[in-house]
């Protein structure tokens, strides 16, 4: 799929960090749709978007990135997942680490390399239905 | 056997004296205290310490009720000492009422015999000392609940500032390909490249705090001490670096360690901090790194040590120092120094423990006035081959007569039986005034002196040097110091005698004993190198140790 196909859904509740994302994307090339939290990013997926790839954080008020990463996995297995996080554990284990755990395709620690996540970006893409 | 301090608060002279001979049948006669108002008691509760007091329920005007009301107000509702009520009758009211004024139990006068003083006795001492430490315990509670919401604060920190640097240095970026195209912006994007480095700097530490401000279970790993001390160096200098000079001196070819690392790095910003605080006015801090092999002879000092390879890390500082009395106790948990609020008191309990989870032991030396120096040894992790003591190298001592100057018995023996196995004869003074008396008389054939720096009591190393300078000119003058030779070379002291830093390695003793003894050395380089480096001596990656 190339980046002019393919649609990014951004979920972070930091509006900055959510603005950085949205905007060296869209530079990409790709379309992209953003969500302050996982409840708002739900809300427009049964509005009807259909996003290729889905870049969450995990912690955040309203549903957060654990919860929205396991209805997306159940309902909607074709989106590629990248989680993103900023620190923190749960029952002592990283929060990235839990991530993982729960299947989504790539994790990425803040402060984010930019780079780094279009790459990961660049290479879902290139596998995404 | 202990001496009971009792304080009889009494205007009744037959009160007293029905008491001391109740007293009188135990086998060591209590200390007796007696005074007859209560402010007299207060006083002297005040200027020493009781092991029991015991108080008149009928003082003149009120004052058994003010004695517990000002004796307990400054204990939250503990007096300094354990109280039992003297009672004219056993009325439960008037016993209840002074239980929870502070008194911890009660004698009816008409029923003192040997028996019930010794019950009533014994009985408030054991009450008194649950109270006490339900009091420390629950202050301890409160210290750590504040440390454990501190974990969590940084923890908290650390995720914010991420985000924050996420945006700082995504629209630095951003900014920066905007700017891709345009040849003449190259001012600006030199201001963007100091905004992209800068926050990357800042995610560094951030990465940092959060790693040690992660809980886990000792989860233990071959490590390289020596990365892990660099790495936390950078930490340390963000923290305590603004007033303190950290140095570093690493052995070149450090052994590797099997440590958890996380608990390791605890340890060292522990007493970072710790020599931090020491040095309120600024100061200087060592750590160093070293491989070293303890010997069999070490088991005399430190029974429970296992002899064989270890890494060594040391941590010293030019602060205050310590009364031999608080560094006999630092390791307890929950022993601080500081004010309330400021430490919790264990830091170095913990360190203690991670050395002994480690399977190595930890050390500290300190003098008032010059500084502390912490040691960690860590045993060398079993990866690679058994490793045999290294070859003990050959002595150089051709019957030479030395005089050990140390005010530690045991260490004096050990060096003095050390030098003896080096080739070397030995006499030996257990301080400065000792020695010049054995100096002094002429006749006495003595080659060299081997002198601690600082000795308790009297004259000095240092002084004792100055002595000889006129009495016995010329004789080879070795100083021995508890603290680190590089902390001392740091702070430029003594520059005119040669100085080894205890715990010997026997071969530096032998070379730097063959240099006070004014003999040309045999190996001049190897000499050299020892004087300017003596930790990067990668020639000798094992080391003997003395105690």
């Amino acid at each position: 799929m190339s980046n002019h196909e393919c649609c990014v859904l951004v979920i972070d509740d930091e509006s900055g960090v959510r603005e950085v994302i949205f905007e060296s994307l869209r530079l990409c090339g790709y379309k992209m749709l953003q969500a302050e939290n996982g409840k708002n990013a739900m809300d427009l997926i049964e509005q009807g978007c259909r996003p290729n790839i889905v870049v969450t954080d995990l912690i955040m008020p309203e549903q957060d990135g654990m919860e929205t990463i396991q209805l997306l996995r159940q309902n909607f297995p074709q989106i590629k997942l990248v989680a993103i996080s900023g620190g923190g554990r749960r029952n002592n284990v990283d929060f990235l680490t839990l991530a993982d755990d729960l299947g989504v395709d790539a994790t990425l620690p803040k402060p984010l390399d930019m780079d780094e996540l279009e790459r990961i970006v660049q290479k879902l893409a290139a596998r995404a239905a | 056997m202990h001496t009971l301090k009792i304080l009889i608060i009494d205007d009744n002279i037959q009160g007293h004296e029905s008491l001391r001979r109740a007293f009188s049948s135990v086998n060591q006669q209590p200390a007796f205290t007696l005074v007859d108002t209560a402010q007299e008691g207060l006083k002297r509760l005040q200027e020493q310490k009781f092991d029991c007091v015991f108080l008149s329920g009928a003082l003149a005007k009120g004052g058994s009720a003010y004695f517990l009301q000002e004796a307990c107000a400054g204990g939250h509702g503990l007096a300094p000492a354990p109280i039992v009520m003297l009672m004219r009758h056993g009325r439960e009211q008037a016993v209840i009422e002074s239980i929870r004024c502070g008194a911890q139990d009660y004698l009816v006068r008409s029923n003192i015999t040997p028996d019930t003083v010794h019950i009533a006795l014994s009985q408030a001492m054991e009450i008194y000392d649950l109270k006490r430490r339900h009091k420390e315990a629950q202050e301890q509670l409160f210290q750590v609940q504040k440390l454990d919401a501190v974990g969590q604060l940084t923890g908290g920190i650390a995720h914010d500032f991420n985000n924050l640097l996420t945006v700082i240095l995504g629209n630095a970026r951003l900014l920066r390909k905007m700017m891709q195209d345009s040849d003449d912006d190259s001012a600006r994007k030199l201001r963007l490249e100091t905004i992209e480095t800068t926050a990357r700097r800042g995610a560094d530490l951030v990465r940092r705090l959060m790693v040690f401000s992660r809980q886990q279970s000792f989860d233990s790993k071959i490590v390289d001490i020596n990365e892990v001390i660099s790495q936390l160096t950078t930490l340390l200098t963000h923290t305590i670096g603004e007033t303190i000079f950290i140095k570093t001196l690493m052995e070149g070819d450090l052994w590797l360690a099997n440590i958890d690392v996380s608990q390791f790095e605890n340890v060292i910003v522990n007493m970072a901090v710790n020599a931090r605080d020491a040095m309120p006015k600024g100061g200087k801090l060592l750590i160093e790194t070293q491989n070293v092999f303890i010997e069999e002879d070490f088991k005399e000092k430190y029974p429970d040590i296992l002899p064989g390879p270890y890494v060594m890390v040391a941590i010293s500082d030019s602060g205050q120092g310590m009364e031999p009395e608080v560094a006999a106790r630092i390791f307890e948990p929950f022993f601080t120094t500081k004010e309330v609020g400021s430490g919790t008191g264990l830091g170095l309990s913990m360190a203690y423990g991670f050395a002994r989870e480690s399977g190595g032991f930890i050390h500290v030396y300190s003098e008032r006035g010059m500084g502390t120096v912490f040691r960690i040894y860590l045993p060398r992790a079993k990866h690679s081959s058994q490793i045999a003591p290294p070859p003990v190298e050959d002595s150089r001592g051709e019957g030479e007569m030395i005089l050990v100057v140390d005010d530690d018995e045991r260490l004096r023996q050990m060096t003095c039986a050390m030098l003896g196995r080096m080739g070397y004869e030995t006499c030996a003074a257990a301080n400065g005034e000792a020695a010049l008396a054995m100096l002094d008389d002429q006749s006495l054939r003595i080659d060299a002196v081997l002198t601690d720096i600082s000795m308790q009591g009297g004259m000095n190393g240092v002084d004792l040097a100055i002595n000889l300078e006129t009495l016995r000119p010329g004789i080879g003058i070795l100083f021995m110091t508890g603290f680190s030779e590089n902390a001392l070379s740091l702070s430029g002291l003594h520059k005119k005698y040669g100085i080894i830093g205890k715990p010997f390695r026997r071969d530096v003793l032998a070379r730097r004993l063959h240099e006070a003894l004014g003999q040309s050395a045999r190996a001049p380089q190897e000499d050299e190198e020892v004087k300017t480096a003596p930790l990067n001596d990668n020639k000798e990656k094992k080391s003997h140790v003395q105690p």
